[in-house]
């Protein structure tokens, strides 16, 4: 029993010195709380906040599939791998369509990592040039992904700060909230952000994308006045102006040109950062998926001889990226060409180096038309409209003969001359399922559309499995 | 000597083939050139062994040596209760090889060394006797059946106990139960051997894990108990354990039992002991086996004719509620001639060899003791492209006086294990777009080839996406682009030092270590635009490095009828793991001499990548344990665990968790001495609390993710800093309370034996991830200590052994129920799981209903007509005839959300396992029959084998008993393309009894060495085992056997229990038949 007293000692002594194997942190790996540090550790997070804008092969956004398959631009082709775009087309979808629920997540990921920066902004000690900068660039994200949740599913939640998960469980917000929510954080980022940036830095946004974002948030709820009064205050900035050359917003070394007012970034330098489009879109012939194959109805919009045609649709025997267009390429036996390129210009397919210009002057031109016809200031409409004709008429081979100027005078004339301009100038960038739904013909228009309920896409069934405040949209 | 024994083993094996004739999948030269080949010649073995033989030849330094067989014996052996002859008793001289067996009179005749030689009878059923010589050439023995089953001595922990004085409920399993059941690995094993421990093997693909379910589903999070071997504790995949090696497996079941254990034992903890060398002579045993595995059930698909008419069928009937611009066209019947008719199961099942080699050497002196043995094995998969191959060797030794006692447990494993899709989830390793739910889905009229015999990449490159399959590989090109291997070197084991300074005071220290270094490589060659684009390679390496080091002092005193002990010790473990990973795409060439980082192109620099990180964590503990038991009548005992873990914040980090458990032996009673038919009886009772830990490693703290490439700016890319996970600073340790109250007799002489335990385990705070809405971003949501869960259960376990004349027999069985239910969770907000295809989530675990029940519709037949549709609650406008009803669960008059209902379990009812045991004569006979009961599985592969017709995919044949409006007498609704109606949807019509009845083994044995009396052999057995020979079960899948991860998409950890139920199509359990011998020499 002698023996025993000094082992117990020893084994004591010995565990005792132990309890600090206990404290274990984690390595390699940054914790959140002590994350916000630094000027750098803001850029980070703010940087995280624009992948979501990005069609890249992990962001399953299918932002593209609502704007230019469920209208009347182009049909489901592709090989039936994705249901719900079939299910898009056809308006058989139901809330279980798992992309309404990619694109639910992927637009909340985008405000949680806006309201993440500008929370922590105001505890790091910065410049105050420079939290300006960075809160001016959230709030303007944080405004852009709102405006597209409300597009597509309508009311929403609105978050404006980091909330614990308890306080996720929120009912929806409703629209006018988040408009008036949106053209606030329009006007701070304006305030904030400045017009320009040199080339390095091009891809952030400014002053005019936060004051184009307000005017369209107008444009959707009628308000004429206001939406004139910001394309006023875009255009006394002086930076904007068309492209001589319509195909400069579609190619690489050309993007980011005076025409660029909201601009989303691609390239194909890495794996998920490149334009997927480049393989949703392009022909299976054209080592790509197909699946959105342009439809005759599209291709007839156009007036003779409109370049713009060539530039937007390819037909049987035409030059396409250096091969010679066949129409076996598509079911249609149309062609998309927007976002596309040849695998040979990038590393692959599925990563195109083209970006979407998600608002271009041209644009902002055609919403003043609109304002100002809705206004009944026709005659005063025929300006901003002719400016964008007159570029592509002076494109055409013949430009005299080609796109005459519109002459309208009477309200209604005028109203279907520039809704034809929105359909062949910005056809396949996004727009044509939410301009039919917000001039209330898409019933009209869309085989198997039900006004009253297509307006908006359901609710994703799993989001109100987890969130029983939500009520689903009408209909669903 | 060793090698020459070795040699003439190989020679007489030859001989003994050679001269039967004896056709069985043993090939002797196939046999050696395979050992030579791959065992002896690598360089790995010869490494090992020279390491293990020196310390064999160190051991064996101590050991006597043999003399010369000099003396003769003869004599009988009868049995005491009826004094007749007994036939077929095995005689040997102890601490040899040396051995006779009694004949038909009962007499034995043979040399022993000295006249002082001591001899061992034994006899199954009977206790065995040791006899010294002492100078006598005739002797007689009278044999008494079995000695008291309850004396048997039960590993519970850090000690052992003798069972009479083990108060708490464990399951043990001895080498005698599963030596003969030639099992493959360690599921095999477990699995319907105990009560209330149920097994699955994960799927049938060799070398895959297994699920151990013990007392069913007690967490939300990780369900498996931990494993300890010969006091290691071991994480991971444990294919690596060589079953030969097996001296017993004890279950801790109870929580008085685990809770030495403490903070990891809240899921039962399973002891494995290895085989450890007795005084005596150097024993050798080889064992060898050869077998062919087979797919023993899989569904009938259409043929090509079938498939075409089902798919102008479902076009059709789409096409009545399409628009006229919207109309597909038929395909003309006469299309069939240009085309295959191909049974795309065939294509990747096949027949797959297995063989297993292991040789073992045991022996020893007072003074020393040592075992020693290696393994072969190599297996192919039933599903092409699937292999593993195990290399093992381990060497447990002893050395030491009364006073002092060194010894080592230490294997040395390397496996290499070739995976591809054996599970449709497409979650797990290998299982990455799941090549066998391709094969079960791909279209017979689908080529395959080209006509110049090579292979189509993809469907879609024939044209025709809705006929041929959309795009999705071809089953063989999918097998042969993916090459995924996974080869791991661990090296597992302990050293240990025992000082017993005083009689029953032992003192123990034990340092152990368990390395693990994995090399894992996936290579997946290109297919098409759509598929592995570009090639590309992964490869990882992991060194995990788990250390533990463990004092004890246990004391045992007895003085008059008083037996204490009490044992105190401390144990700390420490975790590390390193991961370094690179990957590349693009390759110049894509044969295996190029799948490496620098066989990708080199100038796409941003092609390649490379990542790196480490994880630590550690678990301080102190316990102790005391008992007492009063002439073997009253045993008390109790035990208490702290621990403290590094997965908790500061504030939390200790846990108590305190047991209490007492025995009362009523047969030892005085007044039950009358009760003649009861032999034993024992009743007990316990009560205790254990932990969970298994919840990540740094679960309280919020993680950010940095250093991913997210945006471009001026075409210049930049990193971002995104959540990656919240953390709870506040989470506490989940405890688990469990009570079990139990009884062991033996009756009429210990011919029957009976166990019985009836437990309530309760688990409180159990810490999950309560899924948050997605609006809250993409972050995982931090763990919370927010469930109840309870089990309540029974088990039975019951042995019938007799023996009628040269019949020996003995039936076992077991039988447990658990009833499995949630009792509370935060909030109340249901946890939802089985996130599977677009359908949403199929189970639903809320308060009042088991972990992952499921949440349906309720299918209730088929609509004849459009008055019934009309009359019907409403459904969808597009609800025809054909289409299926569901039920309207609340009324409303309207088939939405809120109809569905907590509508199946996947638990089951009861599991059961026989155990048949045969000897007669030279012959052995063996059965194990496995069975689970009234659990219900989704079969989700059953929306791909009913409903594919948008996808151009082939169906089950059922689906020719189609809803037509002539075939109106049907459960499955008409076909069609466009699934308006919603007929896919979560329902009961994929919801199937998941019982089955599995004969898992079945041997039949003849000793050999009883006929031919081989001089220098103790043992030669051949035996024939067919394994998964029978399944009976109405399940209409591949395999009813399965054990699907969660699938969540939102970060609940993938080994939780919220989605066992799934059916995803798994490759199936294989039928084997297999041949072997056992030698011992």
């Amino acid at each position: 029993m002698k023996l025993l007293a000094p082992l117990f000692l020893l084994l004591a002594l010995l565990t005792g010195a132990c309890t600090g194997i206990l404290d274990k942190e984690p390595i390699a790996t940054l914790d959140a709380g002590s994350f916000f540090q630094t000027e750098t550790d803001a850029q980070q997070a703010l940087n995280a906040a624009y992948r979501p804008l990005l069609f890249s092969n992990t962001n399953n956004n299918f932002y593209w599939a609502f704007g230019v398959v469920t209208a009347d631009e182009a049909i489901t082709g592709g090989d039936g791998s994705r249901p719900g775009i079939t299910e898009m087309d056809a308006f058989t979808y139901t809330p279980r369509t798992e992309e309404f629920n990619d694109f639910w997540k992927l637009q909340y990921a985008g405000i949680t990592q806006c309201n993440l920066v500008l929370d922590n902004l105001p505890k790091i000690e910065m410049p105050e040039s420079r939290r300006k900068q960075i809160a001016g660039e959230a709030l303007f994200l944080r405004a852009y992904y709102y405006f597209l949740l409300t597009q597509v599913f309508g009311d929403v939640p609105l978050f404006t700060r980091i909330v614990p998960p308890d306080q996720l469980k929120a009912p929806r917000t409703p629209k006018a909230t988040i408009y008036a929510q949106i053209t606030a954080d329009c006007d701070q980022a304006a305030d904030f952000l400045p017009a320009q940036y040199p080339a390095s830095e091009a891809g952030r946004a400014t002053k005019g994308a936060a004051w184009a974002l307000a005017a369209k948030t107008y444009l959707y709820t009628q308000n004429w006045e206001k939406t004139l009064e910001y394309i006023g205050k875009i255009k006394t900035l002086g930076v904007y102006s068309l492209m001589p050359d319509y195909l400069d917003n579609f190619r690489k070394n050309t993007q980011n040109n005076a025409e660029s007012v909201w601009e989303i970034q691609h390239t194909n330098l890495e794996l998920g950062v490149g334009n997927f489009l480049n393989q949703w879109w392009a022909s299976k012939k054209f080592e790509g998926y197909g699946f959105a194959e342009v439809t005759p109805e599209y291709v007839a919009v156009f007036e003779p001889n409109d370049p713009r045609r060539r530039f937007t649709v390819a037909m049987n025997n035409e030059e396409y990226f250096g091969v010679i267009y066949k129409n076996s390429f598509s079911a249609t036996t149309f062609g998309v060409r927007k976002y596309l390129q040849p695998k040979a210009e990038v590393t692959q397919k599925a990563d195109g180096d083209i970006n979407y210009t998600a608002i271009r002057y041209a644009e902002v031109l055609l919403w003043e038309a609109e304002a100002l016809n809705e206004l009944g200031r026709v005659a005063e409409a025929q300006a901003p409209l002719e400016q964008v004709r007159a570029r592509a008429r002076a494109q055409a081979a013949n430009p005299a003969a080609t796109l005459p100027p519109v002459t309208a005078t009477n309200q209604a004339d005028m109203r279907a001359a520039i809704r034809r301009e929105r359909q062949v100038e910005l056809g396949f960038e996004m727009h044509r399922f939410f301009d039919l739904v917000r001039w209330g013909i898409a019933a009209q228009t869309l085989p198997g559309f039900q006004a009253g309920k297509h307006d908006v896409f359901p609710i994703p069934q799993s989001e109100i499995d987890l969130n029983p405040a939500l009520v689903q949209n009408p209909n669903y | 000597m060793a090698t020459f024994a070795y040699h003439n083993f190989l020679w007489r094996f030859e001989f003994f083939v050679a001269a039967k004739n004896l056709k069985y999948a043993l090939n002797p030269v196939s046999m050696i050139q395979c050992i030579t080949r791959n065992f002896i010649c690598s360089s790995r073995f010869l490494q090992l062994a020279g390491a293990a033989l020196g310390i064999w030849l160190l051991a064996s330094g101590w050991l006597s040596t043999a003399s010369a067989q000099t003396f003769a014996v003869s004599g009988r052996v009868i049995s005491a209760d009826d004094r007749q002859p007994m036939v077929g008793v095995s005689v040997q001289e102890k601490g040899t090889a040396n051995g006779a067996v009694t004949d038909a009179s009962g007499n034995f005749r043979m040399n022993v060394s000295s006249p002082s030689a001591v001899l061992t009878i034994r006899y199954l059923g009977f206790a065995d006797l040791e006899e010294a010589v002492q100078g006598r050439n005739t002797l007689e023995f009278a044999m008494l059946p079995s000695s008291n089953v309850l004396q048997d001595v039960v590993v519970t922990g850090y000690k052992r106990e003798l069972r009479s004085d083990v108060s708490a409920a464990i399951s043990s399993i001895k080498s005698k139960d599963i030596e003969k059941l030639v099992v493959v690995g360690l599921d095999q094993a477990l699995q319907g051997q105990a009560p209330g421990v149920m097994v699955t093997q994960v799927t049938g693909s060799p070398g895959d894990d297994i699920a151990v379910r013990i007392r069913g589903a007690g967490t939300l999070g990780n369900n498996n108990p931990l494993f300890i071997i010969d006091g290691m504790p071991v994480s991971g995949n444990i294919n690596m354990f060589a079953p030969g090696d097996i001296e017993s497996i004890e279950v801790l079941k109870d929580g008085a039992a685990a809770a030495i254990y403490g903070a990891r034992a809240a899921n039962g903890v399973v002891l494995i002991t290895t085989k450890r060398g007795k005084a005596g002579k150097p024993a050798f045993s080889f064992e060898a086996y050869s077998g062919t595995q087979q797919v023993a059930n899989l569904p009938e698909l259409l043929n090509a004719r079938e498939y075409l008419t089902i798919r102008n069928e479902a076009i059709a009937n789409a096409n009545t509620l399409r628009n006229p611009a919207n109309q597909l066209p038929l395909y003309d019947p006469a299309i069939l001639d240009t085309l295959p008719d191909i049974n795309w199961l065939d294509q990747v099942f096949g027949p797959a060899p297995m063989q297993r080699y292991a040789l073992s050497a045991m022996g020893g002196s007072d003074n020393g003791r040592y075992y020693l043995s290696g393994e072969y094995q190599t297996q192919d998969g039933i599903f092409q492209g699937q292999s593993f191959d195990k290399y093992q060797v381990r060497f447990n030794g002893e050395i030491g006086n009364k006073i002092l006692k060194i010894g080592n447990n230490f294997s040395f494993s390397h496996t290499d294990r070739k995976l591809i899709g054996a599970s449709g989830d497409g979650f797990g390793p290998g299982n990455e777009l799941s090549g066998i739910r391709y094969a079960l889905i791909a279209a017979p009229v689908f080529p395959g080839r080209y006509a110049d015999g090579s292979f189509i990449n993809v469907t879609s490159e024939l044209g025709d996406p809705t006929l041929f399959g959309d795009g999705n590989a071809n089953p063989l090109v999918f097998i042969q682009n993916t090459d995924w291997t996974i080869r791991r070197y661990r090296v597992f084991g302990n050293v240990f030092a025992e000082l017993e300074p005083l009689k029953g005071l032992k003192l123990r220290t034990t340092l152990g270590g368990d390395f693990q270094f994995d090399r894992e490589k996936l290579f997946k060659e290109r297919l098409s635009p759509a598929i592995y684009e570009p090639t590309s390679l992964n490869e990882g390496r992991v060194f995990n490095q788990t250390l533990i080091w463990n004092n004890t002092l246990d004391l045992q005193r007895t003085f008059g009828g008083h037996r204490i002990s009490a044992l105190a010790g401390m144990e700390a473990i420490q975790n590390h793991t390193d991961y370094l990973g690179a990957s590349a795409n693009n390759f110049r060439r894509t044969d295996p001499l190029f799948r490496y980082i620098d066989g990708s192109i080199p100038e796409a620099l941003e092609n390649i990548g490379a990542s790196g990180i480490a994880t630590e964590w550690a678990l301080l503990s102190y316990f102790g344990q005391v008992g007492y038991s009063y002439q073997n009548r009253y045993v008390l005992s109790a035990a208490v665990r702290r621990d403290g873990s590094s997965r908790f914040g500061p504030n939390n980090r200790w846990g108590v968790f305190p047991s209490f458990s007492a025995a009362w032996n009523i047969s030892n009673e005085r007044f039950f001495r009358n009760v003649r038919f009861v032999s034993s009886l024992k009743l007990r009772g316990s009560y205790g609390r254990l932990g969970n830990q298994e919840i990540g490693i740094y679960p309280f703290s919020s993680l950010v993710r940095t250093g991913d490439r997210v945006y471009a700016f001026g075409n210049q890319i930049v990193t971002g800093a995104s959540i990656l996970e919240t953390g709870n600073s506040n989470i506490r340790w989940e405890t688990s309370t469990q009570t079990n109250a139990g009884l062991d007799a033996t009756f009429w002489d210990d011919r029957l034996s009976l166990t019985a335990d009836w437990f309530v385990k309760q688990t409180d705070d159990i810490l999950v991830r309560v899924p948050t809405p997605q609006a809250g971003g993409s972050q995982r949501p931090p763990f919370v200590n927010a469930a109840s869960v309870e089990n309540r259960g029974l088990e039975l376990g019951l042995i019938f052994k007799n023996r009628i004349r040269e019949f020996n027999y003995s039936i076992g069985a077991n039988f447990s129920t658990i009833r499995n239910k949630v009792l509370s969770i935060a909030d109340s907000e249901p946890i939802l799981g089985g996130f599977g295809l677009s359908d949403g989530p199929l189970t639903r675990t809320e308060p009042g209903y088991p972990v992952g029940s499921f949440f349906l519709y309720e299918m209730t037949g088929i609509f004849q007509s459009q008055t019934e549709i009309d009359a019907a609650p409403f459904q969808t406008v597009n609800t025809r005839p054909g289409d299926v009803r569901f039920a309207d669960l609340n009324g409303d008059n309207k088939i939405d959300d809120k109809d569905r209902r907590h509508i199946g379990n996947p638990f089951p009812d009861f599991t059961f396992g026989v155990n048949l045991n045969f000897n007669w004569k030279n012959f052995d006979f063996s059965a194990l029959v496995q069975g689970v009961q009234g659990n219900d599985v989704y079969f989700l592969y059953g929306n791909f084998a009913y409903e594919t017709q948008l996808r151009g995919f082939n169906s089950y044949r059922d689906i020719l008993n189609r809803w037509t409006p002539t075939n109106t007498n049907t459960d499955i609704p008409k076909v069609s393309v466009d699934d308006r109606n919603g007929n896919r949807r979560p329902s009961t019509r994929f919801l199937e009894d998941g019982s089955y009845t599995r004969l898992r083994n079945v041997t039949l044995g003849y000793n050999l060495q009883n006929v031919l009396k081989w001089k220098g052999l103790s043992a030669l057995r051949i035996y024939v085992t067919a394994q998964n020979a029978l399944t009976f079960t109405r399940y209409p899948g591949l395999d009813p056997e399965i054990q699907a991860n969660a699938n969540d998409t939102r970060g609940l950890g993938l080994s939780s229990d919220l989605a066992v139920g799934i059916d995803w199509g798994t490759v199936p359990a294989p039928r084997t038949i297999i041949a072997g011998i056992n030698i011992g020499f």
